[in-house]
């Protein structure tokens, strides 16, 4: 196993780590509801 | 040491994020139970209906694995910016998108097992097709195994726990959608997994470029940095062996530099000498270069250190003229003898930025006769089909797109997100080597990705780039699991067992099928081990070498026949085995590099399938029109052509294009 000088050293500000994971959740649930409705639909239509 | 237990703390944060988005993907894609459960169509292909950007998501994300980092990373940190033409087969699917994908769709067969039984007839047909869909249950299954180890090892490294842990709890995750939603559920859960997975990769990246001062700053101290070369210390060095290292010119054999002293190399050492010895390596490349004094010198190893057998190292020494080529050498008897390290090597490290930093014809690290292959192998391989591993997960998603031109969509959009995002590892991964410039392990340096997320993201990052892992792991394995239950339901127990079996029987044997593929992955992971390149690269060997030419012929070549292209699967096996592995074994041929065991391969091949081909009879001529009516594949068709025209089999569409062309000409 070889020596990586690892010390961490997180970059940006600790609020980051709030904000943007919260953004792409968000993103997430949207495009989720988004595709439910569109196939829900799309059955409905074809029953 | 790498230890990602000395960086990696979760913070409450983090757990919030990384169950958060569990909970998200496997809900998600178990949500679409209801039209996964209906019939073999909907559990396999998603009822063919789907609009081209979901399967483009799907095939985007299922390329996207825990290992995949870990292979870019290796290669971009070996070879440079140069490396990620070793990534750049997916351009295969360029072509096909407008060849093999459109000619696929149209067939409509379920699987490229199916596929083989409408274009060839007869026995050889469905031997064919059983052999085809055999081998890639096995596949499916040793690729869930070595991703699922892959993704032992990242939870290994992470939190501790036993290989077997992370081989089983994350593949069974994604289990969850696969059992119960089918192929609806994997390509679902793909475009939410895609999308994560995508802005995950681009934040990762910046980050890393961030930690290593900026993209100026990375090209200025590559610049700088002192020369390396990897070097695995032979393994058979006798106990306190000395070594001297040489540096020269390769064509006029003008030594540049050389030890004064030697340094010692031994068959074994504590992990305090091998850090201890790494430290100074590091402190080589990164000091200032003393070739300024026009003086070049070897810088490790020098005399007073101590090598250990069997491990990598980077050898140093200064920088000398850019864009200049070296022969880097080792001596164990005093300098009277000379074996290479490395031959047709790069000075400095400047090289790392130019994508085609080529090391000769045939010599070097990235050799142009291995770049050409690659080309070859990436774009030509467009016109077949099964040219690439990749191929088989291609065509579910081919198949599951409403229309041919959805087809073609998906597969362009799917790949040239593959080539974005390997471009986007690249800067990362450039930014990794300027900070960790001194690992001569591949199994080092091969995390690179995944050391810049966990030492340099902010917490709550780290448990979100966790879950983006976990996405990466399960896009994969819940696409192999389906697939792999297709193969074994439609082309074992709908066409062999039981071929009248009721819409809901198929999607129950999909559900066990699936099941057991779950568990067989399991036993391959432990069967792998950590060996992942290894057994990788000889997988995709056996694959794609001998019968990378036959399966571009089947698809543009009519005289092409199931002898034929049955022969060259046969023989490939045999001879792939022979040409890496056994003849080099026992020196009855050198250990080829890879690019030459492919040609061999390609020539070793067809001089099996050509003459079985024109010694056996062409496929039975109804059974040719017939394909060629459904599926117009292009190429050297001529004769079967001819014969649909005489049929009158062509008369409408050749109508319809006549129609089209003279409505153009009126317009």
């Amino acid at each position: 196993m070889g020596t990586i000088f690892l010390q961490i050293q997180r970059i940006g500000s600790p609020a980051l780590g709030i904000i943007l994971p919260a953004l792409i959740f968000g993103l997430s649930v949207v495009l989720t509801y988004l595709m439910i409705r569109h196939f829900t639909r799309q059955e409905d239509s074809r029953e | 040491m790498l230890s990602f237990e000395n960086i990696v703390t979760f913070s409450v944060l983090d757990w919030i994020w990384l169950i958060a988005f569990i909970l998200l993907m496997v809900i998600f894609g178990a949500y679409f139970y209801r039209l996964g459960k209906r019939s073999e169509a909907d559990f396999f292909l998603a009822g063919r209906g789907l609009p081209w950007w979901l399967p483009a998501s799907s095939v985007y994300a299922t390329h996207t694995a825990t290992d995949t980092p870990i292979w870019v990373g290796g290669v971009v940190y070996r070879y440079g910016l140069a490396g990620l033409w070793y990534a750049f087969f997916a351009a295969w699917c360029a072509i096909s998108a407008f060849v093999s994908t459109r000619i696929f769709r149209r067939s409509l067969a379920y699987s490229q097992a199916e596929w083989q039984t409408l274009r060839f007839g007869g026995l050889g047909a469905e031997m064919i097709r059983g052999w085809l869909a055999g081998w890639q249950v096995f596949m499916n299954m040793f690729i869930l195994g070595w991703v699922g180890i892959a993704a032992g090892k990242v939870c290994n490294l992470l939190f501790g726990w036993p290989l077997w842990i992370g081989l089983v709890l994350p593949t069974s995750l994604g289990a969850i959608y696969v059992l119960t939603s089918g192929y609806w559920g994997v390509v679902m859960a793909d475009f939410q997994q895609g999308v994560i997975v995508l802005l995950l990769i681009f934040i990762v990246s910046i980050w890393g470029v961030v930690a290593a001062g900026g993209p100026q700053e990375i090209i200025a101290k590559l610049m700088q940095y002192n020369s390396t070369a990897e070097w695995i210390v032979p393994s058979e060095v006798q106990a306190r062996t000395t070594g001297l290292i040489r540096i020269s010119d390769p064509e006029t054999g003008e030594v540049y530099a050389q030890n004064g002293a030697p340094f010692l190399m031994v068959d074994s050492g504590s992990e305090a000498l091998i850090a201890r010895t790494e430290e100074k390596v590091h402190r080589m490349i990164t000091g200032q270069p003393s070739s300024e004094s026009g003086q070049a010198a070897v810088l490790f190893p020098t005399a007073g250190d101590t090598l250990v057998a069997g491990y990598g190292y980077q050898v140093v020494w200064t920088a000398g003229q850019s864009g200049r080529l070296v022969d880097v050498a080792f001596s164990t008897d005093g300098g009277q003898t000379w074996s290479a390290v490395i031959e047709n090597h790069y000075d400095g490290q400047g090289w790392r930025i130019n994508p085609f930093s080529f090391t000769g014809w045939t010599q070097g690290q990235f050799p142009i006769f291995w770049f050409i292959t690659m080309m070859v192998i990436a774009l030509i391989g467009g016109f077949g089909m099964g040219t690439s591993i990749d191929w088989f997960t291609e065509a579910q998603r081919i198949q599951s797109a409403r229309t041919v031109r959805d087809s073609s969509y998906s597969i362009w959009a799917g790949s040239a997100l593959v080539l974005i995002r390997n471009s986007v590892w690249a800067a990362a991964i450039l930014g990794f080597f300027v900070l960790f410039p001194h690992l001569g392990r591949s199994g080092d340096y091969e995390m690179a990705w995944y050391v810049v997320g966990f030492n340099y993201l902010p917490i709550g990052m780290v448990g979100f780039f966790f879950a983006g892992i976990l996405a990466i792991h399960l896009s994969s394995v819940s696409t192999q699991l389906n697939l792999g239950a297709m193969y074994a339901t439609r082309d074992f127990y709908h066409h062999y067992v039981n071929p009248r079996a009721s819409e809901q029987q198929l999607v129950r044997v999909g559900r066990i099928s699936t099941f057991i593929l779950l568990l067989g992955s399991f036993l391959f992971g432990i069967i792998i081990g950590e060996e992942i390149t290894q057994w990788l690269i000889f997988a995709l060997w056996i694959m794609m070498a001998g019968v990378w030419l036959p399966n571009i012929l089947q698809v543009v070549w009519w005289r092409f026949n199931a002898w034929g292209y049955l022969s060259a699967w046969i023989a490939n096996l045999g001879l792939s085995w022979l040409v890496v592995w056994i003849l080099p074994h026992f020196g009855v041929i050198p250990a080829l590099p890879d690019y030459l065991q492919f040609w061999a391969l390609i020539v070793l091949n067809a001089l099996v399938y050509l003459p079985v081909t024109f010694l056996t009879k062409p496929e039975n001529m109804d059974h040719l029109v017939s394909y060629y009516v459904m599926s117009r594949p292009i190429g050297f068709w001529g004769p079967v052509k001819r014969e649909a025209r005489r049929r009158g089999l062509l008369q409408k569409e050749e109508e319809y294009i006549r129609s089209q062309i003279e409505g153009d000409d009126e317009r």
